[in-house]
């Protein structure tokens, strides 16, 4: 192992960023906290981004790890144990330093601290709360910080480390556990997954100590999320939706993220991708998640053992409507809105709309263009007073032709993809995530 | 004998369009259409007086709390972003929008919902816009650490959002002292530590804009090191950086300088 005594606080900090990059949650939403005056902070509930790097995302926290030295050796990590890489850690004093120094420039909304395992688990998760423990105690910071829980740490540090933080994740890494087997032979779902629930059942005591004592210190206030890196061990869409949808369903999880892999190491173990990362994938499975999260659709609508993996020509939205098209037309003067939803072209913001508007009278084509509705994606699925916008078939093949070709290719145009990724992502603030259609 | 339509001619602020409203409010009541013009209307109308309108904190507090108690925050917030926009016709759709909310004795609070109607069409359009701007800027606005640990910031927002920037900002930083300069509007917004924010309109600075910040610290060049080094390569696509940090917002972006 390669161990620089003296480094410069830049020096740290490139090589433990540059370390923490393939962490995809840097996201600052979910808390409201207005600063009360005695320190520097607050945090709205939407998040706010500061930046966005070369790679598009959005930059809202000071996201590190606290050191790259690891005891594990998870086979996709760069800081794995067998890697011959630099190894540093900042101290607690540098760390919280650091955040408050960009944080008073505005440059971000908190902290991002993650870890590779030093010496054991405990003694990492005492690091990161002693980092934590000093931004809130002395410097009063009542701005984000999102705390990684390390698997295999004890429960009571899990436990001061939610009292400081705004949120929590522990990654679940694979999908499969075969997988998390296979390439991080020092983790199990049982050292990820207890950490989860423990979070989960101490967030919910805390909810309801909070209706009693409205003072009562808060844990973990913007929830937990976790991580899975996608097209690493050969699982499919089913497998990695269904796992989404039980997180958020059996440990109330407020968001789940995905990470196309990308080969750092070179192991047998691990897959060669020569055209890169599948990035359209994991879009098709962000768009998937936003309508298990927001649509009210479940896992087996969508997917199913014998039709295991989603369209990468269609979003999810799409190619369920045209297979299930005993649901269409919808009309839209009288129906609902959880139905409206459902319908290709229309948001969440264009349903809500919708049924606004229709209040005052009932809408027709030219009006829902106004709204905000996709019609060149909508027109298939929907009616006006019982009447198309022009005569269409309601028949797969026709449909599907023709949305394909009204632009919405795949690979022919890679910014109407990433663009729409990051629409489904609610917490970029400054899009409109409710375009999503 | 004066024609059936006014033109309000007054100062591009919320309070000067407030003020219009309030004169404009009696004269539609009695049929005659009004149109207000918050800038140098470009070519005069043949058939239109013109009335010149002096801003008048008493009307416009009226006129605010009035659209607060009736038609409730979410209107007048509407309200205000729509008028420090640079839309020429902001201040007339303002004025249609709250006659259609509360003309004839109505009060209809959910009147943003009539997006049918050109006026509130374009507010809540225009609503959109400057929210948009205000939130980037709470995440674009860079601040220099000056002598005495002042934190100093240039911006140069399209819209008017100067003051809406002072209860985030003094709420996020309540011990510290900073201004933040709209160097296009050439106005300052100046909190003290554990003070209020003010907003000083006169040109408090001689020095060209921007001209006033000190030489970057090291902790500038740390947040430089740290926005290269986040990005994962394999990833790279500038194309979708640019649409989310558009290149007039990155004058005052020290992770843009070349
Ligand atoms: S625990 Fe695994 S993923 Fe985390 S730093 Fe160590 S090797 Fe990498």
């Amino acid at each position: 192992m390669i161990y620089k005594e003296s480094m410069s606080l830049m020096e740290k900090l490139e090589i433990l960023a540059d370390a923490a990059k393939y962490d995809v949650a840097c996201t600052s939403s979910g808390t409201d906290r207005k600063g009360d005056g005695s320190g520097i902070g607050n945090s709205i509930t939407p998040g706010i981004c500061h930046s966005f790097s070369g790679d598009g995302r959005c930059i809202s926290l000071l996201k590190v790890l606290y050191t790259n030295e690891c005891v594990f050796d998870c086979k996709y990590c760069a800081n794995r144990a067998s890697n011959d890489v630099v190894r540093t850690s900042f101290t607690p004093e540098e760390i919280s330093r650091l955040t408050i120094e960009f944080y008073r420039r505005n440059y971000i909304e908190g902290l991002f601290l993650s870890s590779g395992v030093k010496d054991s688990p405990d003694a990492t998760m005492e690091e990161l709360i002693r980092s934590a423990e000093i931004l809130r105690n002395q410097y009063h910071f009542q701005g984000y910080i999102h705390l990684k829980a390390i698997p295999g740490a004890s429960p009571e540090l899990i436990c001061r480390a939610g009292y400081l933080a705004d949120r929590m994740s522990v990654n679940l890494e694979l999908p499969t556990a075969e997988g998390l087997k296979k390439l991080a032979p020092h983790k199990s779902r049982q050292t990820i997954l207890r950490p989860m629930k423990q979070i989960q059942t101490v967030c919910e005591e805390n909810k309801r100590e909070l209706t009693v004592y409205r003072h009562a210190p808060e844990f973990v206030p913007a929830g937990q999320s976790t991580q899975m890196i996608i097209g690493a061990v050969g699982e499919s869409d089913f497998q990695i939706v269904s796992t989404a949808e039980a997180l958020y369903r059996k440990f109330s999880l407020k968001r789940v993220f995905y990470s196309a892999f990308v080969a750092v190491n070179e192991d047998k173990a691990l897959p060669v991708l020569p055209q890169g990362p599948p990035l359209l994938r994991e879009h098709r499975l962000y768009q998937a998640d936003w309508l298990l999260r927001f649509y009210g659709f479940r896992a087996e609508e969508l997917l199913s053992e014998e039709h295991p993996n989603f369209n990468l020509f269609l979003d999810p939205k799409c190619d369920w409507a045209i297979s299930h098209l005993q649901y269409f037309p919808v009309e839209i003067n009288k129906a609902d809105y959880r139905t409206l939803l459902r319908v290709p072209g229309i948001g969440e913001k264009s349903a809500r709309r919708i049924v606004g508007a229709r209040r005052y009278h009932s809408l027709d084509f030219p009006e829902l263009k106004k709204i905000g509705v996709v019609l060149k994606r909508a027109v298939y699925f929907i009616t006006c007073n019982g009447r198309q916008m022009y005569p269409i078939k309601l028949e797969e093949d026709y449909i599907v032709r023709n949305i394909m070709e009204s632009g919405r290719m795949p690979f022919s145009s890679s910014e109407v993809t990433y663009r729409q990724l990051s629409l489904f992502d609610d917490d970029k603030m400054i899009v409109d995530r409710n375009e999503v259609l | 004998m004066g024609y059936e339509k006014k033109i309000l001619v007054c100062e591009n602020s919320i309070e000067g369009i407030f003020s219009a409203v309030y004169d404009g409010w009696h004269w539609e009541n009695k049929g005659i259409s009004v149109k207000i013009a918050a800038e140098e209307p470009e070519y005069p109308e043949l058939f239109a007086d013109r009335v010149d309108i002096t801003s008048d904190s008493e009307k416009a507090v009226k006129v605010a709390r009035t659209v607060r108690r009736k038609l409730g925050e979410q209107v007048y917030e509407a309200v205000c972003y729509a008028a420090v926009s640079i839309h020429p016709d902001k201040g007339t759709a303002v004025f249609y929008l709250l006659r259609k909310a509360l003309g004839g004795k109505r009060c209809d609070r959910h009147v943003l919902e009539a997006l049918a109607d050109p006026a509130v069409s374009l507010v809540s359009s225009l609503r959109i816009k400057v929210w948009h701007e205000i939130h980037r800027f709470y995440g674009f606005v860079r601040f220099r650490q000056m002598a005495g640990g002042i934190l100093a910031s240039v911006i140069r927002p399209e819209n008017d959002i100067l003051e809406f920037l002072g209860i985030h900002f003094s709420n996020r930083f309540p011990n510290e002292n900073w201004m933040i300069y709209d160097e296009g509007r050439e106005k300052i917004l100046v909190h003290e530590k554990e003070g209020e924010c003010c907003v000083y309109v006169q040109k408090v600075l001689n020095k060209n804009a921007g001209g006033f910040l000190e030489e970057p610290d090291e902790y500038e060049e740390m947040w430089r090191a740290f926005c290269s080094c986040i990005a994962i390569k394999e990833r790279t696509d500038l194309k979708l950086q640019k649409q989310f940090v558009p290149l007039k917002f990155r004058s005052n972006m020290l992770e843009f300088y070349e």
